[in-house]
């Protein structure tokens, strides 16, 4: 059952205290650092200029966010997630637990447990960015205020989702090169020179490939998808029919590798992990 | 008589390598069974079909007469196991009955280790086991949740000799107290013939020979004779008898054994020695995987 496979997957992260801390819990902590950090100095800076900025509570949310999939942090969940597909091949594990459980169930609670701890991991991070924030604010006695609006909520919950998303999407490369390689090197290193590579694919596009993308680059960049959905986000006007390519794109990008890293598993001999 | 495990005309390719070659058996219910071959012979491959970690290129595993590769309740060590680093030996045991399904007080999981010989480890991060140990957490891990089915390859390997004896009686208990139809595989022929009812020798992925222990070995045994005069004896028994240094090697049955002594010493032959020799499955093993050979 799955749920079986996603309690022993869950028991072994858990335990997994290096691909825990770093993984998904590092860069909030350094996220947590440098904002306080950042503050200070913010904080000296004001003081020499006799000026306090109010703090706007929501866009400082909205912002530790939308920046919480940064590369940086996709980086440091790859190592883990790394961890999390590519372990049992290391470790020659997968003899012990295939005669438990179908394949399915034990790839899928993989896919699942790394999805969910990277959803945390992307909380923590925006999080610390709104902590780091407010330690700035209440250190230089800034007032404190919301110009939220009334679509904060919705705004907020999409940005949230673009982010989990955006890290999930080298993760679910990762997993498709850990299962086809049974490597954890490949499993960090190919979602790294793809994503090399589709950043130097994004920096060819002119303006007006940005304005109305061709269908190749919904194809093969999932940044561009990334960048048009937080623009829409944004209030940037732009047709209904390039949020839903940027969507499938994005979509596709972290479904498809994991489905064919499935499709591969199934049909994979474990002579050797 | 039912067959828990079989293998119609099994084929497994790796390349150019032809682990299975059109490999045929039938494991019984009950008891102990052992497969036996020289390295490469194709056992582990043959388990790991069975247990769906390796698909057939061509023929047909069953287990319980189902077709092998779904999750069902079939104990395994494959090999020397290995386990993820970073957990003891308690929380090897809960990850591995989380994935099965099976629900383990921590009382159960410490009598599981009791019973392998682990109990003082219990605690230690499996990072520091010996090959021994991690053999014992296999076994361990390959009975969580009672299967009536165990297969394990190569179990008493990296064991130290008390580890091994300990290991023989454990695996015979398995069988003989808990009912549980135990197949292994092991390169301790001595060790197999003392655990297994019945074994099955593989050799270049082909069946050379199997049945039971008592029946495989019995045709091999000789009745070594030392006595005097030599000449007689091997007119006694003609082509049944050969000359060995400075006894005679006599191809009869056990039954038969105190009548030919008793014509020997009616013929005033003086027999200062008999003894029964060749009766192990290490010649058997000798003789079925070297005949292949020189064929």
């Amino acid at each position: 059952m799955l749920a079986d496979a996603l309690a022993c997957e869950g028991f072994k992260l858990w335990r997994n205290r290096a691909a825990l801390f770093w993984g998904f819990l590092f860069v909030p902590l350094v996220a947590l650092v440098i904002g306080v950090g950042v503050e200070l100095w913010f904080r000296g800076a004001v003081a020499r200029s006799h000026v306090i900025p109010a703090l706007d509570l929501a866009r400082v949310m909205l912002k530790a966010v939308a920046d919480a999939g940064s590369p940086f942090t996709q980086l440091f969940l790859l190592i883990a997630g790394a961890s999390v597909f590519g372990g049992e091949y290391r470790w020659e594990t997968w003899r012990l637990l295939t005669p438990r459980n179908s394949r399915a169930n034990l790839l899928a609670a993989k896919a699942l447990v790394v999805a969910a701890a990277a959803a945390a991991s992307v909380a923590l991070i925006a999080f610390a960015g709104i902590a780091a924030g407010l330690i700035g604010a209440v250190g230089r006695h800034a007032p404190t205020v919301w110009n939220g609006g009334h679509d904060f909520g919705p705004q907020f919950a999409g940005l949230f989702l673009i982010s989990w998303l955006q890290v999930l999407q080298p993760l679910a490369v990762g997993a498709l090169a850990a299962v086809v390689s049974r490597s954890i090197l490949a499993a960090v290193m190919t979602p790294i020179v793809l994503g090399v590579v589709q950043a130097l694919m994004m920096s060819q596009l002119g303006p007006g490939d940005l304005a109305t993308p061709p269908l190749w680059a919904f194809l093969a960049l999932p940044g561009l998808a990334v960048e048009l959905l937080r623009a829409g986000l944004g209030g940037a006007a732009l047709p209904a029919a390039t949020i839903w390519s940027a969507t499938a794109s994005l979509a596709g990008w972290v479904i498809l590798p994991v489905v064919a890293a499935g499709v591969v598993f199934q049909r994979q001999d474990l002579s050797r992990e | 008589m039912t067959a828990v495990l079989q293998a119609l005309d099994l084929t497994k390719t790796f390349g150019p390598v032809k682990a299975l070659d059109g490999f045929s058996l039938e494991v019984p219910e009950g008891g102990v069974f052992g497969v036996l071959g020289p390295n490469g012979a194709g056992k582990s491959t043959l388990f790991r079909i069975w247990l769906g970690l390796v698909r057939p290129t061509d023929g047909r595993a069953l287990v319980r007469g189902e077709p092998a590769g779904r999750p069902r309740r079939i104990g395994s060590m494959i090999e020397t196991p290995r386990f993820p680093p970073f957990l003891t030996a308690v929380q090897t045991l809960q990850m591995l009955a989380l994935a099965g399904g099976v629900r383990l007080t921590d009382a159960d999981v410490l009598a599981r280790l009791e019973r392998v010989g682990l109990a003082e480890a219990a605690q230690r991060n499996v990072r520091g086991f010996s090959v021994g140990m991690m053999q014992r957490l296999g076994v361990a891990a390959a009975l969580l949740g009672d299967p009536p089915l165990v297969i394990l390859d190569e179990p008493t390997s990296g064991m130290d000799p008390a580890g091994i004896q300990e290991m023989r009686a454990f695996i015979r208990s398995l069988a003989d107290r808990d009912g549980v139809t135990v197949v292994l595989a092991s390169h301790q022929l001595a060790e197999v013939q003392k655990v297994c009812d019945r074994v099955a020798i593989i050799d270049r992925g082909r069946l050379a020979a199997q049945g039971r222990v008592a029946d495989l070995v019995a045709g091999q045994e000789r009745l070594r004779l030392v006595a005097t005069p030599v000449d007689s004896v091997l007119e006694v028994l003609g082509a049944r008898g050969v000359r060995d240094s400075d006894g005679v090697l006599a191809q009869v049955d056990r039954a038969e054994a105190p009548a030919l002594i008793r014509a020997l010493v009616e013929r005033g032959v003086e027999i200062t020695e008999a003894r029964w020799v060749g009766g192990d499955l290490e010649r058997v093993f000798l003789q079925q995987t070297g005949d292949a050979r020189a064929g």
